[in-house]
Order: structure tokens, then sequence, then C-alpha cells
């Protein structure tokens, strides 16, 4: 049996990609409001899915406040359709 | 929510949760603009109305024009602000976006050819604009209810379509079109199109 890629296979990382796989793109603050995750551990963890290449995070400004959001890449979305299918397989789905 | 480690049930359960609880902002981009317009087209309908009933001066028909003078300024505000509050966009939002976007580029255009026709001496052309809000803003309503899954929507913007499909061929046919009913059909099908969709849609949500 395969196995479950180790950066998806987390809790926090997990829920982004979930929550990115379902919009086109989301903001920190969103994320934050979803996960219900600190701000220091979410930005760790976007920073981890961004390194891999799963997750953009642009940074940009609307009005005077910054506002930093993320979609999810093609790469990101191979990844979670392949973790997800590993998943079915453990599970016997 | 930590950075644990999980068994694959709870990744599973995890999954649909968070899809679950990002779900119910897919069915509701922001309303509030075409409720905007929908409102400022009722009231300059009524007022234009009353004004041509009491007076019969056809010079209050250019009180039509409050419409884009006081509605862009006011769409440009509104979608500022949806933009400060907006923390998700879906492929709906990009898709109802788009939608209005195009309906309301083809006003922008439309409004101009009607003031140089009417500046030769054909005043009629602004029936043009009558039929633009009926048919096209009735079969954008219409989408916008497919896109949302929101039948009054559709229910909206087909009532309107077929209204506008009887005023052209009243028009072609010669038959003058009477403010009497013609203005209060305009205000009904903006009612129905926006209005009673925006509540239902609201009432879904809050519930």
């Amino acid at each position: 049996m395969k196995e479950l890629d180790p950066l998806l296979h987390s809790q926090l990382r997990l829920a982004v990609m979930a929550i990115l796989m379902n919009v086109e793109e989301a903001d920190f603050v969103y994320l934050k409001e979803k996960t219900d995750a600190t701000a220091g551990n979410l930005s760790v963890q976007l920073d981890k899915l961004s390194v891999a290449g799963y997750i953009t995070v642009e940074k940009g400004f609307v009005g005077k406040k910054t506002r930093t959001t993320c979609r999810v890449t093609e790469a990101g979305k191979a990844a979670f359709g392949e973790y997800v299918e590993t998943l079915k397989e453990y599970l016997g789905l | 929510m930590e950075d644990q480690k999980l068994s694959a049930q709870e990744s599973m359960a995890l999954i649909t949760a968070m899809i679950e609880n990002s779900k119910h902002r897919v069915a509701g981009p922001n309303l509030r603009i075409s409720v905007v317009w929908a409102l400022l087209s009722i009231v300059t309908a009524i007022v234009v109305f009353i004004a041509l009933l009491t007076t019969g001066n056809p010079a209050f028909n250019w009180l039509w024009l409050a419409i884009p003078l006081i509605g862009l300024p006011a769409n440009l505000l509104l979608s500022r602000k949806c933009q400060t509050e907006a923390k998700v966009r879906t492929f709906i939002d990009r898709v109802h976006d788009g939608l209005w976007r195009t309906v309301g580029l083809v006003a922008i255009v439309l409004v101009p050819i009607c003031l140089v026709f009417n500046l030769y001496g054909y005043p009629q052309a602004w029936r043009a604009m009558f039929f633009y809000a009926f048919v096209v803003v009735g079969l954008a309503a219409a989408v916008q209810g497919i896109l949302l899954q929101e039948r009054s929507y559709v229910f909206g913007g087909i009532f309107s379509v077929i209204a506008g499909f009887v005023v052209i061929a009243v028009s072609l046919c010669g038959i003058p079109l009477l403010v009497v009913w013609v203005l209060p059909l305009y205000a009904v099908c903006f009612l129905l199109m926006f209005i009673v969709p925006a509540v239902i849609v609201g009432k879904k949500l809050q519930r």
C-alpha cells in the first residue's frame, strides 16, 4: 500500500488544502477562522505548503490593509487527489 | 487546530468537515449590488410613472438617466466595500462577476447609442433600453439563478424575458407602449428578478 503524503498528512495542512480545493482563493483571515488555528502556526504551515509548490501565497494590499491570498496549484490539486485516493485504499472504500 | 498526525479515518472526516464548512459561502456571492440596481430601477420607474401620468410631459423620461448616474458610483462604492470584506473567492463568484460586468458593459454602450438616435430626432430608440432591461437583464438573472441553484432567480428571469418579448411584439405590431402598463410591468420584473430572490436567499443563509 502506498504511503500517505507526509506533507498533507497533518491536521492543519490537510484542512487548509481541503478548503482551498473547494474555493478558487481564500485569504489568511478566512483560513484562520475556518481552521481555528493560531496565526503563527497557520503561517508556518502555509509556508511549508508553499515551499512544496502545493499552494501559492500572494501578499497584497486592499486599501491600507494587507491581505495574504492563498490558491492551490496544479501540483497541489494532483497531490491532494492522490492523497484522497490513498486514503480510500486505506479505508477500503 | 494543531499540526498533529491523523489516522486515515480522521483525515477523511477532516476533509469532509472542511468542505462542508466552506460550502455555504459557495452558494452566496454578494447580492447587495444587484439589489441596489434593482431598487434604483424600481424607484426610478415609479417616479417616472407618477410624473408622466400626472403631467403628461415626456421630458420626465430623462429621469431614467438617474439609473446609471446614481447606479454606477453606488456600484463602485459597494464593490470596493465588498473587496475589503471578501475573504474567499469561488468559481461561482468569478462567473457571477463576469456575467454582471458583461451585462453592465452592454448598458454602458447602449445608453450613448440611444442618446445619439435621440439627438437625430428618434427618441423612440430609447425603447431599446426597455428590451435590454427585460430580455438581457432577465436572461442574466436566470443564469444567476442556475449558478446559485436558486429557483426564484430563474423564475424572475424567465418572467422578465417573456415580458420583454411581449413588449417587443407589441412594439413591432405598432401598438403604443402605454405608460400605464409598461412601467408597472418593468417594476414588477425587477422586483421578481432581484428583490424577492435576494430576500429568499437571505433567509436561507440565516437559517
